[in-house]
């Protein structure tokens, strides 16, 4: 009998020995977790910015953003040209780019294979209407592409980058693979997808004969782990390496994590939040009424409470980072004795009643609005919806989201970002505003001399703010926690959503 | 028993039919829509339009439900919306791990519940049976997640020798990766398992046929063997069968903070999602196990008491 037990508790010291857990098994894999999971790897579908950070990697696109900038250059674009009427645009292709997966060289044929295939309605791409403005795309020769416009679209450029319609799939593959393309799909990024599990994880191998060379980083694994302090307690024991875009991170935790030697990385992805309002109905028809709103906002506690600190104040239409942007429009600072005032004179002298929606990732942002509406007061009713019941709603433009906090990232050019706020035909899942902008903004889209169209939107801004039509609050920057020996993650700004994997290593 | 059996399935069906049919239904009266899910703030009128299209949203309710009826008889689960993946992949994916966390979850609840029990019982009175009441009393009344993140605290943050997170890779990585969840997700059921076994073995002990077998004078062991413990585990097995759909529920919580892509966290991730097939071939899939589960216990019941009969 007391043989058996020491037996036992030998056999069981054994096998708790072998099971202490140290980190990954090989030094060149990064694992990357973040909470929520992956919908889809097709660049025409990806949305998520768990998507795009595959997407971003496996695909290469004509163009992109230098690192850390918001200035376009070239990617499987070598040179370009762009006609002065602003209705052709003619690209000169790289020639030394090779398809994953055995699919070959990349030539022209295929980059408008690409595009097709995104425009064709049987593809059913969500995006398919963002290259409305696109009359035909012709291959001049095996390395020359031109893509004629049936009026001229100066933020062209940005829509061709790696984004919702800029990603170059391998039709042939998308052809050939149908669904399964989805979670194994070909590209010419610096890494291509050696297995992906829905909702698990995708494993990324680094692409040996992508032009920009080899990536320093052989495995990149991207995870879901939908519980926080299962993702902390795996970056402390040494499971992951980075903690991905993790918004939801207590302030106290990262301090933490950052006195354990941990990094960590912040930078814009021109982000902005702002509180959008149905101007056209009562009582928010009253300039009176909004600009009581505009001065009742105190940016910084907003900051302080519900971003960990981790945002500046920003005043105006258009975010910080993009083309266009500026300081140059009426503020109104916080002032709740002015916010009272106006609404005594615009009638409301025992305050008012407004009902609030609340997107559910806004809670925390929507609850220190509420508070601060609530003393100057206007008693705000808070409704909250999770995404898709806010977005259906929204979209069925009857008035019954009408004041929200709510927010979006585009590429930085002004009219994608400004057409979706305060254009009714253009507008999608952040139109609320009720206001159609769409001539003045339709001009400035036409526009091709670059410093006129400059003006056109900082006149557009003043004009905006001036009326208050939406009330910019904070630039939001992106967290990120990562072990202290990973180099070349972005320093100030990331401009599309995801991350270049191949400008990372290990030192 | 095979009449037992064929009595029993006709009676499945209108259960998983109507289970079907309300889940169906009120899937599609809750306000969200899956096109809007899916496409997020980007999504715009017309994509959203052409999704649901794309997805066979426009067609009548009837429509819908008459396909997917059809679809199960040729066992076709439908494709899941969110991911454009069969929803049957996606449910094989998931049901293993979910189903070892179960057995995980009761192997644990067992082997603390039933040792304790009998320990208490047979020192009835004493400051171990109260000490063992204590301890069950905490089990059952600390919830999964309490008992979850105070696991990952001890056993990976400070002693750094289980995962915190993940399926683990091979035999021994699963196994690793199993012991936490399992713990947190047996402690409630453990607590059970004890005061029943308790009790049970007091009253086995006090039958006659068991003072009888230690009146023959036989070996105290081989008597506690073949006579108390094998009647005393009978209401524990009722207890652990029935129980084992409260720990599915458990489940879905453990799989959560243990990043366990299983059962739980689909049926989650699919209702944010909207995604009505994917919900409803876990709710079928779920339905179907809790039968299954019931018809275990009977089975087991006529294993372990020759006086039921099958």
């Amino acid at each position: 009998m007391r043989i058996r037990w020491v037996a036992g508790t030998v056999l069981l010291s054994l096998v708790l020995a072998a099971a202490s857990f140290g980190g990954p098994a090989e030094p060149d894999t990064l694992v990357i977790v973040f909470p929520s999971h992956q919908g889809t790897l097709d660049g025409h579908f990806a949305v998520t910015t768990q998507d795009m950070l595959v997407v971003r990697n496996v695909y290469n696109a004509l163009m992109k953003y230098k690192p850390d900038t918001t200035e376009l250059t070239g990617d499987l674009a070598e040179r370009w040209e762009v006609s002065p009427d602003g209705l052709t645009y003619t690209f000169r292709l790289r020639r030394n780019v090779v398809w994953q997966k055995g699919y070959g060289r990349l030539t022209a044929q295929d980059v408008k294979a690409s595009f097709d295939r995104l425009r064709d309605p049987e593809t059913k791409s969500p995006f398919a209407g963002l290259l409305s403005m696109v009359r035909e795309i012709r291959v001049l020769d095996p390395y020359t592409i031109r893509f004629v416009l049936s009026e001229p679209y100066a933020p062209f450029l940005h829509l061709l980058t790696n984004y919702r319609v800029g990603p170059v799939v391998n039709a042939r593959a998308a052809r050939e693979r149908g669904a399964a393309f989805a979670w194994d799909p070909v590209g010419t990024g610096p890494y291509e997808v050696e297995r992906a599990v829905p909702r698990t994880e995708v494993v990324l191998r680094a692409f040996d004969q992508h032009f920009g060379g080899r990536p320093r980083i052989r495995r990149i694994i991207t995870r879901t782990v939908p519980d926080l302090n299962a993702m902390v307690v795996g970056l402390e024991n040494g499971q992951y390496h980075m903690l991905y875009s993790i918004q939801a991170l207590d302030e106290s935790v990262i301090r933490r994590l950052q006195q354990r030697g941990f990094t960590l990385t912040l930078y814009s992805r021109n982000l902005p939040r702002v509180l959008l309002m149905n101007v056209t109905k009562k009582p928010l028809d009253d300039l009176r009424v909004r600009r009581a709103i505009a001065h009742a906002i105190n940016r910084q506690q907003i900051i302080a409470l519900s971003m960990a600190g981790y945002g500046r104040p920003w005043y105006s239409p258009v975010p910080e980072g993009y083309f266009a942007a500026t300081t140059q429009v009426p503020r109104y600072e916080y002032s709740p004795e002015k916010a009272r005032q106006l609404l005594a004179e615009a009638g409301y002298r025992d305050g008012l009643d407004l009902p609030m929606q609340v997107f559910d990732v806004m809670k925390v942002t929507s609850d220190v609005i509420a508070e601060q509406l609530r003393r100057v007061g206007i008693r705000v009713q808070q409704e909250v919806l999770d995404q898709p019941t806010f977005i259906q709603r929204v979209l069925r433009r009857d008035g019954s989201i009408s004041f929200a906090v709510h927010c979006c990232v585009r590429q930085p050019d002004p009219d994608f970002y400004l057409s979706d706020i305060f254009s009714r035909s253009k507008g999608g899942a952040i139109y609320i505003s009720g206001l159609d902008l769409e001539p003045e903004l339709a001009a400035a889209r036409r526009e091709t001399d670059v410093e006129k169209r400059r003006q056109m939107y900082v006149a557009l801004q003043r004009k905006i703010m001036e009326n208050v039509w939406m009330i910019p609050l904070v630039m939001e920057f992106d967290r990120n926690v990562h072990v202290p020996n990973l180099r070349g993650m972005p320093r100030r700004v990331e401009a599309l959503w995801g991350l270049d994997l191949s400008r990372l290593f290990f030192e | 028993m095979t009449r037992r059996l064929l009595h029993r399935l006709v009676q499945i069906l209108p259960t998983v039919l109507g289970a079907l049919v309300i889940v169906f239904v009120l899937l599609r009266v809750v306000p969200g829509d899956p096109a809007a899910a899916i496409l997020g703030v980007s999504a715009t009128p017309e994509s959203v339009q052409t999704l649901r299209a794309q997805l066979g949203l426009d067609r009548p309710l009837w429509r819908q439900f008459l396909d997917y009826v059809a679809g199960l008889l040729r066992l076709d689960l439908g494709t899941s919306l969110a991911f454009r993946v069969p929803v049957a992949r996606l449910l094989a994916q998931a049901l293993g791990p979910t189903l070892l966390l179960a057995l995980g979850g009761t192997v644990v609840s067992v082997l603390i519940g039933v040792p304790t029990g009998v320990v208490a019982a047979l020192n009835r009175g004493k400051p171990v049976d109260q000490l063992v009441s204590v301890l069950a009393l905490v089990g059952v009344s600390l919830p999964v997640f309490v008992w979850g993140v105070v696991l990952l605290v001890v056993f990976t943050l400070h002693w750094r020798i289980l995962p915190a997170s993940g399926l683990g890779e091979g035999i021994g990585g699963t196994l690793k990766a199993l012991v936490l969840p399992s713990v947190a997700t047996g402690m409630f059921l453990a607590g059970l398992v004890s005061r029943i076994t308790r009790s049970s073995v007091l009253g086995v002990l006090g039958q006659d046929y068991v003072r009888t077998a230690w009146a023959k004078g036989l070996e105290p062991r081989h008597v506690f063997r073949r006579h108390v413990l094998r009647n005393a585990l009978i209401p524990v097995v009722t207890v652990v069968g029935l129980n084992m759909g409260t720990l599915l529920g458990g489940v879905v919580v453990v799989e959560g903070i243990f990043a366990r892509p299983g059962l739980g966290r689909l049926l989650l991730d699919a209702i944010y999602a909207r995604d009505y097939p994917l919900i409803q071939g876990i709710v079928l899939v779920s339905v179907l196990l809790t039968i299954l589960l019931n018809q275990l216990v009977d089975l087991l019941y006529t294993l372990l008491d020759p006086r039921v009969t099958a």
